[in-house]
């Protein structure tokens, strides 16, 4: 099967950066002036920026679609993204609300669940010493006006 | 003008401002954290800059920038030690040190394997500093007479060789970097003053936050590619001082290769891009080649080990003199040290050191007191480097996050800007995931704003035509080259896929 050898890694790649390249000249040029070479509008500069990005992505498409020997490339990691995603998202929607002990704490037992070695006891405590270290540097040592617990 | 009074003037007026006991405090601190978190296998200086950029906010602008160098030289050294202990890169100028560093190490010779490397880090260092004091000054005085033609010219050179030298497909590393140059134009535009690419988002409105940027890019993004990888522990080796000195017939075989390294590393960190990598490999087979004893290179020959080095430090400090004088980044380290003098209301570029002798030369000649440190660090107290690196990942990496969402969170108080992170840390996995590098979007990123003010201008002053990039001498240079490089790529590219 020639598809099997081809890298399709690289062809969605190029595909991506182009559409993205399309997007932005395509959007830039909708919305805002173009100008003239010797008076820029303010589309100027990012239409020209979109038109070179998807040229290059059809280029690098192109190249890959007529590639025959895959290089090696990373697996996705959906349980590394997940955990870091939510911990994040955990100290984001919880660092006003409830305040900075609860929320980093939050924040390290979901990014401890990235590795799967880690075990609830020992995030448990990370977790605490972490929270408690970030506590000593940033707010007694540093004096951030972070407050403690907002509950 | 007499260049030796010059120097010995510049000398001592950047001497006299980082002996003051506060920059001293930063310089050590900044080496200090360097070396901490170049250690540990996978961080180096560009998560630790980044950490540290919105902590020094609240620091005047020379200790700011005294520190984040410290960062930068010490992670460098850190590097090295974890790749000679590890057999593991701890960032990518450092791969070199595994080919003939593990190797000793693993035959019990670590120690020694680690005072090379310090030695010929710290010759290198010096070496390159002593090259930025000699050039700079001519190369500013050069550049403030450039128009915004040349301008414009040079940093089309500089983004092209950084997006093209980098590892990988040269088309990839360009696409990153208009990536990262249409990053550059969010926010509000200068000349018309029309939000672009805001989508009515008040907190979009200044620009993307570079801090933001850089830690999703750098620490969010590197937690999500090496969670979940096995750790390697440490060779064992006697630290003790006695045990480190390498024999007299080694010496014999370093200091030519050091100064061999040095000077390789000190012509190519001046070319735009080609600093790091590139330039260490290149050292490591003139030493190959050169060597009576060719079959030793790979099992542990103490000039394998040496040369790079050097070249890599005085590459440090030669790629340097375009960041500093031209405010042209090399590298994405660079990149963010002038991001933070931007952060501070400094407009980098050659009017630094007429507008600012005492902070420009001050930074430089903390460069120098930065390498006695880390011969202190590094050499007598290796042994307490060495026991961190026993500290699992998956017990270091809860931290990173942590410390990066405080660090965002502090410098406005704003949640949108921890969303930013976590945006530009999925961004940069999704980047990863393709084989796509972000240097060189860090680069379109920082670079982006002026390169397009000074096209504009170079226009405007032009009426419009376009070949006023060719007609004056200096600018007409970059733009060959830029055509040339683009050729080079374009024919790879063409020749790879058939």
């Amino acid at each position: 099967m020639a598809d099997e050898t081809r890298d399709l890694r690289d062809v969605l790649t190029g595909v991506l950066l182009a559409g993205l390249g399309l997007a932005v000249a395509g959007y830039a040029l909708a919305t805002y002036r173009l100008g003239t070479p010797a008076a820029m509008g303010p589309g100027f500069f990012p239409t020209m920026l979109g038109g070179v990005l998807a040229a290059l992505g059809a280029a690098i498409g192109l190249a890959a679609w007529r590639r025959t020997r895959p290089e090696a490339a990373p697996q996705p990691k959906p349980r590394a993204m997940l955990a870091v995603t939510a911990g994040i998202l955990a100290f984001a929607l919880t660092v006003r609300a409830l305040g900075f002990v609860p929320s980093a704490f939050l924040l390290v037992l979901c990014v401890g669940m990235a590795d799967a070695t880690n075990h609830l006891p020992r995030l448990l405590l990370l977790g605490a010493a972490l929270t408690l270290l970030s506590w000593a540097i940033f707010v007694f040592g540093l004096g951030m006006p972070l407050s403690a617990f907002n509950l | 003008m007499d260049l030796l009074t010059a120097f010995t003037d510049h000398l001592s007026l950047g001497l006299s401002e980082a002996l003051a006991p506060m920059n001293l405090w930063y310089c050590f601190l900044g080496v200090f954290l360097g070396t901490l978190v170049g250690v540990l296998p996978g961080l180096g200086a560009l998560i630790t800059i980044s950490l540290l950029l919105p902590f020094t906010y609240q620091l005047p602008v020379e200790g700011a920038l005294i520190m984040l160098a410290g960062v930068y030289f010490g992670a460098d050294f850190g590097g090295g030690t974890c790749s000679i202990l590890l057999g593991v890169p701890g960032h990518p100028a450092a791969a070199v040190d595994v080919l003939d560093g593990y190797p000793m190490a693993k035959k019990g010779r670590g120690g020694v394997a680690l005072f090379i490397k310090s030695v010929a880090s710290a010759w290198g260092s010096i070496f390159g500093i002593l090259l930025l004091m000699l050039f700079a000054p001519l190369l500013a005085r050069f550049a403030r007479q450039f128009s915004p033609v040349e301008y414009t010219a040079l940093m089309a050179l500089g983004l092209v060789a950084a997006a093209t030298v980098g590892r990988g497909s040269m088309l990839k590393g360009l696409a990153t970097m208009v990536i990262g140059l249409i990053i550059a134009t969010v926010g509000t535009d200068v000349n018309t003053g029309f939000q672009r690419f805001t989508f009515g988002l008040t907190g979009l409105s200044d620009g993307i936050s570079l801090i933001a940027l850089a830690m999703g890019l750098f620490a969010v993004t590197e937690v999500i590619t090496s969670a979940g990888q096995k750790s390697v522990s440490p060779v064992k080796a006697s630290y003790r001082l006695r045990d480190q000195l390498p024999s007299r017939g080694e010496w014999r075989r370093v200091w030519p290769a050091m100064l061999r390294g040095s000077g390789l590393g000190a012509l190519f960190g001046a070319l735009p891009g080609t600093s790091g990598g590139m330039a260490t490999f290149m050292s490591y087979a003139v030493e190959k080649k050169l060597s009576r004893h060719p079959e030793e290179f790979g099992h542990g020959a103490v000039e394998g080990l040496a040369a790079p080095e050097a070249c890599n430090n005085a590459g440090i400090g030669t790629a340097m003199i375009p960041s500093l004088t031209l405010g042209i980044p090399g590298d994405a380290v660079m990149a963010l040290l002038l991001a933070a003098m931007m952060l501070h209301g400094i407009q980098p570029g050659p009017l630094v050191m007429v507008m600012e002798p005492q902070l420009f030369w001050g930074l430089i000649a903390s460069f120098w007191i930065g390498t006695v440190f880390l011969l202190i660090l590094n050499i007598p107290l290796i042994g307490v480097w060495v026991r961190l690196l026993q500290i699992p990942y998956p017990l270091l990496f809860p931290g990173i996050v942590l410390f990066t969402c405080i660090g965002v969170y502090s410098t406005a108080h704003s949640t949108f800007d921890l969303y930013l992170v976590l945006l530009f840390g999925l961004f940069g996995y999704l980047l990863h995931l393709l084989r796509l590098d972000v240097v060189p979007l860090v680069l379109g990123v920082i670079l982006g704003q002026p390169f397009e003010e000074n096209l504009r201008r170079s226009l405007l002053l032009s009426d419009g035509d376009f070949s006023v990039f060719v007609t004056r001498p200096i600018s007409l240079a970059a733009v060959a080259l830029v055509a040339v490089i683009l050729a080079f790529s374009i024919r790879r590219a063409l020749r790879a896929s058939t």
